[in-house]
């Protein structure tokens, strides 16, 4: 019955705020479609292969090829104990389990609050990445900051440890390089463009490498022998995407997100072990729930100025739109080129959120708004918006800013 | 980018055959073992805690010192290029044996020897010559095993590459066991490679993402 009641719920709420691509939000046939997801591989493996752009890239050759039963659907699911690394934790060395350490509670009702509830502990709690370079940034009081790792309250970086069957290591949850921290807390979802994961990995080695020279806020993802190293992501927006992953890899919704991060945890744990279902389909659902969040802003001058310059690719309400091929946007094809994720554009980001990210552009090229717009700069392509007047350009910097 | 695998895999090869002991691979007639050339399969291995374990390829069978000399090669580090820190040797004066080496892809730099015997790496290797893309002994990080015998009887120690791929090659050594799903690189299929799960414990065919 309570089920029914929130599928009226959100049924309702779809029917007031509009139904639209840009703009949607879960619906009673997503939660039916998450059941199918949980109940059917056949279905699992036809939602896999209808989000995937292009079929004969790396990214979608390796799940088409993985994504069976007998393979990634026999792996064990992995849901071990942890605890938030916390910071007493710094200088103070790995610690060892104890009876405060947990597995990640998974409800298994498929309702919108409960749903949401369970994404939001998986975002902050379920080690997504086991990592043992992050010793070093664990090192000493200092060094969570050294690497622009953030600390909020006693957590530290959204770190947990992990329990594995030879010890324990510290680990990433999806907080630790989708949060940010803002003068009013944590933001959750946010990127942390502050984060240099390539200057822990030279640290922990201590040796130079081009991981080194990603800078902060950038990792290089893709095992494509390629140097290119894209932005991590504002994941509140993530509903409004058209495509997923900077080179539009993914057609986006939110049973493809389910798949998306699904797999994506199956590879990132060395293709070991699988993540909870019931999770995933949780976590999916919070992200899509963290749009909610952004804010838009009204008529004005600025909205003007946006609906001549930028709103023919970034069309209201999701600020977003269909993906733009690489020459055309001109910007550096690097990220768009690897033969591993490559549809032959790049997705056209929403910018419900924009004024939270430190880098822009798929590869990062763009560190401002304000560089963004100026037609003076270094960075290639994408020159919408670098010829208005000083008071357009002031008018535009202002929406943009609003977009928080 | 995350560096091509089958290079790294040579590399990891080559470093192992060095790695505090050049008696890594199962050829050494003392130990008794099966040539590393013998073909991996169930009939071919020796048992191990009960179970069947593969001979691998590339295992560590002592640990020997390394040794205390260390190449001079010409660095060829090109003048003027913002990726170099050192052109000579002679300017690596931080720490024991410094050489000045590197590529156009990462860079030059000074490396030095870090240790000379497992030691002084606490519970792990040291890995002779085992620095990333240089030949600088360096302590490993991880591993539950320095050489065969903390495998028990009959049982094989092997280097790895580790979490996230394989920027920096191999970052330690681990026990094979019969619970393992492949021995050496050639059980899986390219672009995969057999390296050691530390979710999982133990061996299996890999690929080499971050997440993201």
């Amino acid at each position: 019955m309570r089920r029914v009641n929130i599928k009226i719920a959100i049924f309702a709420t779809l029917f007031l705020v509009g139904a639209c691509a840009d703009e949607a939000t879960q619906t009673p046939s997503d939660l039916d479609r998450a059941a199918a997801y949980l109940r059917s591989a056949e279905t699992r493996r036809e939602l896999l292969a209808k989000s995937l752009v292009n079929p004969e890239n790396g990214y979608s050759k390796r799940r088409l090829e993985n994504y069976t039963e007998t393979r990634w659907g026999a792996l064990p699911v992995w849901n071990p104990r942890v605890r938030p690394v916390r910071t007493t934790d710094l200088g103070a060395g790995v610690p060892s389990p104890d009876d405060s350490w947990t597995t990640l509670e998974i409800d298994d009702r498929l309702e919108d609050g409960a749903l949401r509830e369970l994404g939001a502990r998986a975002f902050k709690d379920y080690p997504n990445q086991v990592e043992p370079a992050l010793i070093s940034a664990l090192s000493d009081a200092d060094g969570p900051a050294r690497f622009g790792l953030w600390t909020e309250g006693d957590r530290v970086g959204g770190l947990v440890w992990v329990e594995l069957p030879d010890g324990v290591q510290p680990a990433f949850t999806c907080s630790s390089c989708h949060s940010a921290t803002t003068d009013n807390g944590l933001v959750y979802g946010a990127p942390n463009h502050r984060f240099n994961y390539g200057a822990l990995l030279d640290d922990h080695r201590g040796v130079p490498t081009s991981a080194g020279r990603w800078g902060p806020g950038r990792v290089d993802v893709t095992p494509d022998d390629i140097e290119n190293p894209t932005v991590m992501a504002d994941l509140r927006a993530v509903r409004f995407q058209h495509r997923l992953n900077r080179a539009a890899t993914i057609r986006n919704d939110l049973m493809a997100l389910v798949l998306r991060l699904e797999t994506a945890i199956i590879t990132a744990t060395g293709e070991g072990v699988r993540p909870p279902r019931q999770m995933v389909v949780g976590l999916s659902w919070y992200l899509w729930s963290l749009g909610e969040s952004l804010p838009l802003p009204g008529n004005g001058t600025g909205r003007d100025v946006f609906n001549r310059a930028c709103a023919a690719c970034h069309a209201f309400p999701g600020l977003g739109g269909p993906p733009v091929p690489l020459e055309t946007v001109g910007t550096d094809p690097t990220v768009g080129e690897s033969p591993w994720r490559t549809t032959g554009a790049y997705q056209t980001p929403s910018l419900r959120g924009v004024a939270r990210r430190g880098r822009l552009m798929a590869g990062g090229d763009v560190d401002s708004l304000e560089a963004c717009l100026d037609d003076a700069r270094e960075a290639p392509g994408h020159r919408y918006g670098t010829r208005l007047s000083e008071v357009e350009r002031a008018a535009l910097l202002e929406f943009l800013h609003a977009l928080e | 980018m995350q560096h091509n695998v089958i290079v790294f895999s040579l590399l990891l090869g080559a470093m192992s055959l060095t790695a505090c002991g050049g008696e890594a691979v199962g050829s050494d007639p003392d130990q008794g073992r099966e040539d590393a050339s013998t073909p991996v399969d169930g009939a071919a291995g020796q048992g191990n805690e009960g179970g069947t374990t593969p001979i691998p390829a590339v295992h560590r069978s002592v640990a020997s010192p390394c040794d205390t000399v260390r190449a001079t090669l010409d660095p060829m580090a090109p003048a003027g290029d913002p990726s170099v820190s050192c052109t000579t040797h002679e300017e690596c004066t931080d720490g024991i044996n410094g050489r000045c080496g590197g590529n156009a892809h990462d860079g030059w730099y000074c490396t030095y020897d870090e240790c000379f015997e497992d030691a002084e790496c606490g519970e792990f290797v040291c890995a002779c010559e085992g620095g990333f893309r240089a030949d600088n002994n360096i302590c490993l990080s991880q591993g539950n095993c320095r050489v065969d015998a903390d495998c028990g009887d009959n049982g094989y120690c092997s280097p790895t590459l580790g979490s996230c791929g394989d920027y920096f090659g191999a970052v330690g050594y681990f026990c094979h066991t019969p619970q393992d799903e492949c021995t050496d690189d050639a059980d899986c299929e390219a672009p995969s490679y057999c390296a050691y799960n530390t979710i999982a414990g133990k061996w299996m065919c890999s690929s080499d993402q971050c997440v993201g």
